[in-house]
């Protein structure tokens, strides 16, 4: 079985590490909701609700009544090339608001970049680490998309 | 002859709300949408629709109106709620508008105007400041001291609102809270005020018949905000000295007196530490939270609208009662991804369950199989619990978000199922920067037993259809729909 990582929120777990079930039994329930019943290897029975939902790499499930989603990596990713990736890519329809950094810049981890408006709100995508702006793509008033590069980035390397 | 149409001059879960009582009264509701917003949840529960150019459109909307041949426009909130020029027109038009008068709306619209008219009518307000240069707003900002805060002239929601805490920020913030004031309401005159440390946001709701009588529907607390914009709100208000109370529901009766206040109203107060108050605003319109009021007061505030509207002559004020009846809760669930700087998630919901139980009350603006889009508001709905105390509330809120469902959209149902666990939030140790200042935190990881339970169902089930291109070897009928993928 492919090996398959999960990311909630700002974090990323693997599938299987966890797995100490030793036997389950699932059942599926009106309304939607599943029931999956794991016997653990020291005898104790748990039983799970929960209802998800996979839309290509994006996750959603409830289960016990806590609400996560995220997205799924393939074990082919790199955990850090999945991060800056998806940093300054577009995730909304809006309209850049204000360009704050130039071409070339050096930031501080946690610096405005650029100002994106949208659903009539200000959202700043801010430098995750300390590094380099290398590129602008985008210039003020222009609208965006969902996947669209606002800029490329590189992070602050010893050494460089 | 008059026909009993009521025409909803907005959109989403508010029209929804006001559709209800609507129809309780035997009444016919009549709603509007723009084309683009065709698939919003109103549309379908409407008895007529009229299609408008925008929700914005004045003359649209009398025009739908007349040609519904509704005899009363509701405003609801937002929008043209609290806009004089809708009144006015609709009145020109011998329909009624079921809210504040015009006057009332220009009076307190204006922060200026309003914050005079306090001060005169002795309600405590805080210094202040109207700037429209830059020069200007050095001046008075050093008068005033820091922190402050700056804001729109016009407009409320907290849009255009930005705290700053000394000199050196005030130009950037100042050209940023203009533009965005200007974007949401065309006038980007900013107005300075004296900022309290750690303040809590109470309100009191007010109701007045519009001859000069009035009565209060207790106070609320709504200092849980998250950018300004109100997160978690509840009535009555924990933690407050009888006095205290006694004195905020005088300051709202005077401006209900002094106004001839008609029909349903806020008045706004920031309160220290030490429990003195200040006059904020007043807001001419039914409120967002409007639930939590009408759980501890027993009385249906649209009705009361309505009543008020169809015949004022024979109106009288509701029997409030001596004290709240219990405590009651309601949060707003947002399309934002509390894990990524509460970006605007839009998208479809793919899956919907509400809590049903004692106690709980949900006013929905969505339904399964709905796109949201990013023109509007993030608010998806407002999940509203009742209960004996607030300890009860929130244990009982607890419960309701944990029986929520909401799959395909990012929301911050996890970060509000966080907030009932939250010490600040059970101990009452919050003020209206407190969400700012602690979301990090609250929006914590999953925890460790949590992830195992999930990773055991993720292995158990996911892996059975991975949607990857790989041949599937699912024993069981998977519980992900599988939306790209065979299984659905």
């Amino acid at each position: 079985m492919r090996q398959r990582k999960v990311q909630l929120g700002a974090k990323t777990f693997e599938l299987e590490k966890n797995f100490h079930g030793v036997s389950t039994k699932l059942e599926q329930r009106p309304g939607g909701w599943w029931i999956l019943s794991i016997k653990l290897a020291d005898g104790k029975k748990t039983r799970i609700r929960g209802v998800g939902l996979q839309k290509a790499h994006q996750l959603w499930a409830q289960i016990n009544g806590e609400s996560q989603y995220g997205s799924l990596i393939q074990s082919h990713y790199g955990e850090a090339e999945a991060d800056t990736d998806t940093d300054f890519v577009v995730q909304f329809p809006g309209k850049v608001r204000k360009v704050l950094v130039a071409s070339g810049k050096e930031v501080e981890s946690g610096e405005s970049l650029v100002l994106i408006e949208a659903m009539k709100m200000e959202f700043a995508i801010k430098a995750p680490c300390q590094g380099r702006v290398e590129k602008i793509h985008v210039k003020p008033e222009q609208q965006v998309s969902p996947g669209d590069l606002l800029l490329d980035f590189s992070k602050e390397t010893s050494g460089s | 002859m008059k026909s009993s149409r009521v025409l909803v001059a907005n959109r989403s879960e508010i029209a929804c709300r006001i559709f209800q009582s609507v129809r309780e009264l035997g009444l016919e509701p009549v709603g509007i949408a723009t084309k683009a917003d065709w698939n919003a949840r109103h549309v379908t529960y409407a008895s007529a629709v009229e299609e408008v150019t925008s929700y914005l459109d004045v003359h649209a909307i009398v025009e739908a109106a007349k040609r519904s041949n509704s005899q009363w426009i509701h405003p609801g909130y937002g929008f043209l709620s609290e806009r004089p020029e809708l009144v006015q027109k609709t009145e020109a038009e011998k329909l009624g508008f079921l809210g504040p008068r015009a006057e009332t709306m220009e009076l307190m619209g204006e922060k200026i105007s309003a914050k005079r008219f306090a001060e005169k009518n002795q309600v405590p307000t805080l210094p202040w400041a109207i700037v429209k240069d830059s020069g200007q707003l050095k001046k008075e900002a050093s008068r005033i001291g820091y922190p402050l805060l700056l804001k729109a002239s016009s407009g409320g929601g907290g849009k255009g609102m930005r705290v700053v805490t000394e000199e050196k920020e005030l130009e950037m913030a100042a050209e940023s809270a203009s533009a965005e004031a200007k974007a949401s309401f065309g006038d980007g005159a900013l107005f300075l005020e004296k900022c309290i440390q750690k303040p809590r946001h109470i309100e009191v709701q007010i109701f007045g018949d519009g001859k000069g009588n009035g009565v209060h529907l207790f106070e609320r607390d709504c200092s849980l905000q998250r950018r300004h914009q109100k997160v978690w709100e509840e009535a009555p208000a924990s933690g407050i000295r009888d006095e205290t109370r006694k004195g905020l529901f005088d300051a709202a009766l005077k401006l209900v007196a002094a106004t001839s206040y008609r029909s349903a109203g806020t008045v706004e107060f920031l309160m220290d530490e030490t429990q003195n108050f200040y006059f904020l605003e007043m807001n001419t319109r039914l409120q967002v939270e409007h639930p939590v009021t009408e759980a501890v007061s027993g009385l249906d505030l649209v009705r009361l609208q309505l009543q008020l509207g169809m015949d004022s002559k024979n109106f009288s004020l509701p029997k409030v009662p001596e004290v709240p009846l219990g405590h009651s809760i309601e949060v707003r669930v947002y399309a934002e991804d509390p894990s990524h700087q509460f970006m605007p998630s839009p998208g479809k919901i793919e899956r919907l369950i509400w809590p049903t139980g004692a106690g709980i009350r949900i006013d929905s603006g969505i339904e399964q199989g709905q796109v949201i889009g990013t023109g509007f508001d993030p608010m998806l709905a407002k999940l509203i619990v009742t209960g004996v105390d607030r300890k009860h509330c929130i244990e009982r809120l607890r419960f309701a978000l944990e029986e929520t469902v909401i799959l395909g959209v990012g929301h911050n149902l996890q970060f509000l199922r966080n907030l009932c666990d939250e010490p600040a939030v059970q101990n009452l140790a919050f003020h209206t920067r407190y969400l700012d200042e602690n979301c990090h935190n609250i929006m914590k990881s999953p925890s460790s037993e949590y992830l195992e339970q999930l990773l055991t169902f993720t292995s158990s089930l996911c892996a059975n259809a991975t949607g990857d291109g790989q041949e599937s070897q699912a024993t069981y009928p998977s519980p992900w729909k599988m939306n790209s993928g065979r299984l659905e």
